[in-house]
């Protein structure tokens, strides 16, 4: 491969950035051309892509409960802080 | 909820200082860097370096569940638990992001963090969600 060649120990750093497309012209022809070559990047890629939309999947009821109280106890203390 | 934990969300982060650590690209890519095992990739004196040990084997891609059967939850469970795990910071991000589907910029703007910032967080929180997933789908390293 070339010099140009990006790894996959970079490449699987990327995947969000690539995702929101946020990578620069030159890195995302990179990140595309390897992406072409290797079959586990594309999986990596694609396993991202299962780990958002399952973690989509989690409903309102299932937030932790501790979690949901640390938010809200977070919460009310802002609102008898401020007066108006 | 939505509009409660938006509330919620922008106050807890201001309360814990969230805030835009105002780190350069390279700090944040260096920061980003190592959400995979570098066991798994190729050393510095084998021939590609960098690249995985064996990419025609692994990773592989995860198997598909059965749609509307009670295995479809579960998934979905082992991910919850693991977004429990997440550092705070990461699972604020990640569950607005992913859970409550927020928009990147509107992130930014309730923790008052960069866009790299949120990326970071979000990619790492991902990351640690797709390994634990990988492993209970029985397709890990």
């Amino acid at each position: 491969m070339t010099d140009d060649w990006m790894t996959c120990k970079v490449l699987v750093e990327l995947v969000t950035a690539y995702s929101e497309d946020a990578l620069d012209r030159d890195t995302r022809a990179r990140f595309e051309a390897h992406l072409e070559k290797c079959d586990g990047c594309r999986n990596y890629l694609e396993q991202f892509g299962v780990t958002a939309r399952t973690l989509g999947r989690i409903r309102d009821e299932q937030l932790d409960p501790a979690f949901r109280a640390k938010l809200l106890a977070a919460f009310r203390d802002r609102s008898r802080s401020n007066s108006y | 909820m939505r509009t409660w934990l938006f509330t919620v969300s922008i106050n807890i982060a201001k309360k814990r200082g969230i805030k835009d650590r105002r780190d350069t690209d390279a700090e944040i890519a260096a920061l980003a860097g190592g959400t995979v095992d570098p066991a798994l990739f190729r050393g510095p004196d084998e021939e590609w370096p960098g690249d995985w040990k064996n990419g025609k084997e692994y990773p592989r891609a995860f198997p598909e569940t059965p749609e509307g059967s009670v295995l479809a939850d579960e998934p979905v469970a082992v991910a919850r638990a693991q977004l429990d795990r997440l550092p705070d910071r990461q699972r604020i991000v990640v569950t607005l992001r992913d859970m409550l589907g927020f928009e990147s910029g509107e992130v930014c703007e309730m923790l008052e963090i960069s866009a790299a910032n949120q990326r970071v967080l979000l990619h790492r929180g991902r990351a640690a969600v797709r390994a634990v997933l990988e492993s209970y789908l029985g397709v890990g390293p």
